[in-house]
């Protein structure tokens, strides 16, 4: 069984990379497609609710602006719509928003000074652990291809094999049958 | 059999997992240590220094007459957000009166805006069943405009109309006053 995994046929090795492949690429499409809004041209209804759910309720734990019936959510919600309504850009809207309760309102947090640490660690984490893991099959890899046994145990089995008489393993198997 | 492998295989592994535990142990560490020293200062607002947002309504306590800041330009103002149901804000009623007692030597005003629509009117009664007979609006928008996460919150808005001060636990009427008769000897009023 070593000996067929060490020396696996260049086909072989083809057909279990082009089955990594297939499953990257089908789980990028599926994210692809799944991360596409649902409609080309949202309402404004759906912009508005869009932009809420990225403001957290400024009253509230857990909940953001599109999904509390805080007063004070409403409010922001009715502002977000009224801006939006009038043309005003959504990146402009969150900024009036941050420039009055601070970065901790937004959902997703900058990617500048200290939330840019944010967005890198799970990446970072991701790249350690896919790094960790690749190491660590090369591992394995090497450990099942080089001879796990001792002289001493080839020793051992040469002794067995005299003592019991048997010219072949298929012919003690025979026996034992 | 394979004792030989075991052997020596183990410990490896084992230091490979202890450095990784540590790498990823200091990792955290640094998080934390990053987060709580990087953090916004929990008593602080981004509107200091910056022109107050409007506050406008009618008086619920007043026969509904129009209250709004700008008509207040030229005076240090207080403006308070509160609710009659919040204890905090029941329990600092005290000190704004006697912020509003002593208020009148530097032409100081105060206006509590309700923290919700629906509970104006009770905080109007609460109000003035405690002799508190300064002018309480219902501004919503002014809820979103200064910020406001909780309650009881206070501003103070100079005669220029620039927010100054900022209360989130509460204020302290000698604080005010010294605050005030500071900012006043130094040019501000």
């Amino acid at each position: 069984m070593r000996s067929a995994c060490s020396s696996r046929p260049p086909a072989s090795r083809l057909r279990r990379w082009a089955v990594w492949v297939v499953l990257v690429v089908a789980a990028a499409v599926a994210l692809a497609v799944g991360a596409q809004p649902a409609t080309a041209r949202p309402s404004l209804a759906q912009r508005t609710r869009a932009l809420a759910s990225e403001v957290r309720c400024p009253v509230c734990v857990g909940e953001t602006v599109a999904d509390s019936s805080a007063p004070a959510a409403v409010t922001l919600r009715d502002d977000i719509h009224r801006e939006l309504a009038a043309g005003e850009k959504p990146a402009a809207i969150l900024a009036g928003i941050e420039s009055v309760y601070g970065p901790g309102i937004l959902e997703k947090p900058r990617a500048t000074g200290i939330g840019l640490f944010l967005w890198l660690v799970p990446v970072l984490v991701a790249l350690a652990a896919g790094g960790g893991l690749a190491a660590a099959f090369a591992w394995w890899g090497r450990q099942r291809r080089s001879d796990p046994a001792s002289p001493g145990d080839h020793d051992l089995v040469a002794e067995f094999l005299r003592t019991a008489g048997a010219g072949t393993p298929r012919a003690a198997g025979e026996e034992g049958g | 059999m394979t004792a030989p492998t075991t052997v020596t295989a183990v410990p490896a592994r084992r230091r490979l997992v202890l450095w990784v535990a540590a790498g990823t142990g200091c990792v955290l560490a640094a998080l934390v240590t990053a987060f709580a020293f990087v953090g916004p200062p929990p008593d602080t607002t981004q509107l200091l220094g910056r022109p107050a947002p409007a506050v406008a309504g009618s008086n619920l306590g007043g026969g509904g007459r129009p209250v709004s800041l700008r008509n207040y330009a030229g005076r240090w103002v207080l403006v308070d957000f509160a609710a009659s149901w919040c204890v905090p804000c029941q329990q600092e009623l005290p000190k704004l009166q006697a912020f509003a007692r002593s208020a009148a030597r530097y032409h100081a005003a105060l206006i509590t805006v309700a923290e919700s629509p629906s509970d104006g009117p009770a905080l109007a009664r609460y109000m003035s069943a405690h002799g508190a007979h300064w002018p309480a609006v219902q501004d919503p928008q002014a809820v979103v405009s200064y910020g406001v996460t909780g309650i009881p919150t206070v501003f103070l808005v100079d005669p220029d109309g620039i927010i100054v001060g900022y209360y989130p636990s509460g204020v302290s009427p000698s604080g005010l006053d010294s605050f005030i008769r500071t900012a006043g000897a130094s040019g501000v009023s």
